[in-house]
């Protein structure tokens, strides 16, 4: 992974999982405390039930006429009695003050007892707090936390290489780009610099017109890469004019700007171009579209070869006599500008304008290759 | 002599008057059969403290009727009306007290095993 | 006897530019655009040193090379190439080549790097293989000469005493020999060959070359 994926989806899991667990947080909290209380609520319950037992024991030994009154030793829990000034009476629980002073870990529940049955107006009721609910609660709550945690994780992790995935796409097919467009502008620089040296070398006393010609030739080819590029580069934000443009002038003016080049393979050139064919077109895009289809027939061809142009009224078709494309490698181009994908068989950005182009306009792109025996691109803009 | 006879005749009296301030109230009551620990358990539920309980009880014997009685008036289809007491207050107040702590109740309490 | 280049390179311009530059040098270049045509031609003629472009069409300079090396063709060969990664270089030198020179270059480098290339082939950083007696092979003419007068011999001839001093020491088959000796349309003939080494022997001594009968023979330094 690159680094500033790797940085975005660490920033990403951030932010989600802590927004998340936060939630989450919230979430447990409230209902932690929601149900402790309906935990300790049951206990009272206990409780409540307990005092009533109690307060018909209170009545029968207020009623009794025995000698000894037997307070009820409760085993669940331990109550007392007070009466009306809140004084203590008698007990289960020590005189310690437990109507005012209430222990952390005990439940109380404070009955009205009337009528004062012994005296007794307030029956406090207590119990030890069962933890063992709540802690059962905790428990199941943190692992329940615990596992959201985990699959918000694991979540957030692939949603966030979701989101980045784009990019990474983007990233990758500038990265693959890039590397043609560095392989491709270096030949003609080599052919540029070569040819200088040796004027300066071997230039005295010659006219030098051969080296001069390459190095034509090659800044020519330097240009029309930079033209490509600034065109993949601006392609998205750039603003098409789109105007007529009289595409048999525009074919035939690039056929001469292309002609030493043809020139040095020695090409026969045919060409078919009716004449003021307009299309609606921005200028820079039919440039591209035409140069390139120009470039790559002359660059494939054979020595002695054939370039074929016809321009019609609806269509633009470039033959050639080169080398061709296997029908493998054919359908690959086509998918490689969906995909960013490595080729080793050096078509380079030229055709991918071309597609760029044609998918632009709805223009129908089709090709036709046989290797040793030449390729024919097809282009149909009026359907 | 006159002094053995002073001391004698006080000292008579003081359990005298005991037990007579007693047989004042309990006299008449057990020759009534007058339940007066069930009249001092009703006065225990309805006024839990003794403080209280001495209050109402004293208020009562010095006017007794049957508006203002802790028995219902089914006690005086059974019973008599009691006539007011010619005691003075201290003596009925203590008599009270001495009523209180024998009824008392509380003091039975023990924890059931 | 020429030094015999063979040139891979797809873009004609520069493939002229680097052709008219060796032959200035006095090299003589075979030139190719595509990798089966330096197929043919390396099959064909006899080539002393490959300059390699790797990204041409057909079969690529790295597929031409190992399919070369494959062969036991040990020609030496530098690559011409764009590619400028750690692994691409790396690729190259496993697939064996002896050099790798970037583009783009300057052609005084390219020459430099080949004038190296053919001395490491007669294992010397001289410009001649001192043979003893005042006799020396010139790496650069494929030429012999005693106390710098050359000693005339016909090209086969040279052919063979450059194999043998580009394998000094080391066992030359039958097979070797008539691979290098013969082009693709000659018939390898023993008698001929019998002839090119008593000549050989005869300017450079008998002791220098020595028979392993019914095998081949060996260059003795």
């Amino acid at each position: 992974m690159l680094i500033s994926e790797k940085r975005s989806l660490v920033r990403f899991l951030l932010i989600y999982l802590l927004s998340t667990l936060l939630l989450f947080s919230l979430a447990s909290w409230i209902f932690y405390t929601s149900s402790e209380y309906h935990l300790l609520d049951s206990q009272r319950e206990v409780l409540k039930y307990e005092a009533e037992g109690i307060k018909s024991k209170l009545r029968e030994m207020h009623q009794s006429n025995d000698d000894i009154l037997y307070y009820p030793n409760n085993k669940n829990v331990k109550s007392a009695i007070y009466d009306l000034d809140k004084k203590y009476i008698f007990g289960t629980m020590k005189d310690e003050n437990n109507l005012k002073n209430r222990d952390k870990d005990t439940i109380y529940f404070e009955a009205k007892v009337e009528p004062y049955y012994l005296g007794a107006a307030f029956l406090l009721v207590s119990k030890t707090i069962d933890y063992e609910p709540i802690q059962n609660l905790q428990k199941s709550i943190l692992l329940f936390m615990l596992a959201a945690s985990v699959f918000f994780s694991i979540l957030g992790y692939y949603l966030g290489r979701l989101f980045i995935a784009p990019m990474r796409e983007s990233i990758e097919k500038m990265n693959h780009f890039i590397q043609d467009t560095t392989h491709e502008l270096n030949t003609p620089i080599s052919t540029i610099l070569t040819n200088v040296e040796l004027i300066e070398a071997f230039g005295e006393n010659k006219n030098n017109m051969n080296e001069l010609r390459r190095i034509e030739i090659a800044s020519k080819t330097l240009s029309r890469i930079y033209d490509d590029l600034t065109y993949l580069n601006l392609n998205h934000q750039y603003h098409r004019d789109i105007i007529k443009i009289n595409m048999s002038e525009l074919l035939k003016e690039r056929m001469t700007y292309f002609t030493s080049m043809a020139e040095t393979k020695k090409l026969k050139l045919i060409t078919n171009i009716s004449e003021n064919i307009m299309v609606y077109i921005d200028k820079n895009d039919a440039l591209r579209l035409v140069d390139n289809l120009l470039s790559n027939a002359i660059k494939y061809n054979k020595y002695n070869g054939i370039l074929e142009v016809t321009l019609t009224q609806k269509t633009l078709i470039v033959c050639d006599t080169g080398i061709g494309i296997k029908s493998v490698d054919l359908k690959q181009i086509m998918q490689r500008f969906k995909r960013a994908n490595k080729s080793e068989g050096g078509f380079g950005i030229g055709l991918h304008i071309v597609s760029q182009v044609c998918e632009n306009y709805k223009y129908d792109l089709s090709m036709k290759s046989e290797i040793n025996k030449g390729t024919e691109v097809h282009i149909l803009w009026v359907k | 002599m006159g002094k053995i006879i002073l001391f004698l005749l006080l000292s008579m009296g003081v359990v005298a008057q005991e037990h007579k301030l007693k047989q004042d109230c309990l006299s008449c009551h057990k020759a009534q059969q007058i339940p007066s620990n069930l009249i001092y358990r009703r006065y225990l539920m309805k006024y839990s403290t003794d403080a209280r309980m001495k209050e109402s009880m004293f208020r009562y014997l010095k006017n007794p009727n049957k508006a203002s009685s802790i028995m219902p008036p089914q006690f005086f289809l059974k019973f008599p009306m009691k006539k007011p007491l010619l005691l003075n207050d201290d003596t009925l107040k203590q008599d009270i007290q001495r009523y209180l702590d024998r009824f008392d109740v509380r003091n039975k309490l023990v924890l059931q095993r | 006897m020429t030094v015999k280049i063979l040139l891979l390179e797809d873009d004609m311009q520069l493939n002229e530019t680097v052709k008219q530059f060796l032959e200035l040098k006095g090299f003589e270049v075979y030139e190719a655009y595509d990798g089966l045509k330096a197929e043919e031609i390396v099959y064909e003629k006899h080539i002393d040193l490959m300059l390699l472009d790797v990204k041409v069409p057909q079969v690529s300079g790295f597929d031409f090379l190992k399919n070369l090396r494959k062969d036991g063709k040990e020609i030496p060969a530098i690559f011409i190439t764009s590619l400028n990664s750690v692994e691409d270089v790396e690729k190259g030198f496993s697939l064996g080549c002896d050099d790798y020179i970037r583009k783009p270059f300057a052609l005084k480098e390219l020459h430099v790097r080949i004038e190296s290339l053919l001395k490491r082939s007669f294992g010397t950083h001289k410009d001649k293989v001192d043979l003893g007696d005042g006799l020396a092979f010139d790496i650069k003419e494929l030429s012999l000469t005693k106390n710098k007068e050359k000693i005339p011999l016909k090209t086969k001839e040279l052919k063979l005493l450059a194999l043998f001093l580009q394998h000094s020491n080391v066992l030359l088959d039958y097979a070797k020999i008539n691979e290098t000796l013969w082009e693709y349309d000659e018939e390898p003939s023993s008698g001929s060959l019998r002839t090119y080494i008593k000549r050989i022997r005869a300017s450079i001594g008998k002791e220098k070359i020595e028979t392993i009968k019914n095998v081949g023979y060996r260059f003795v330094n």
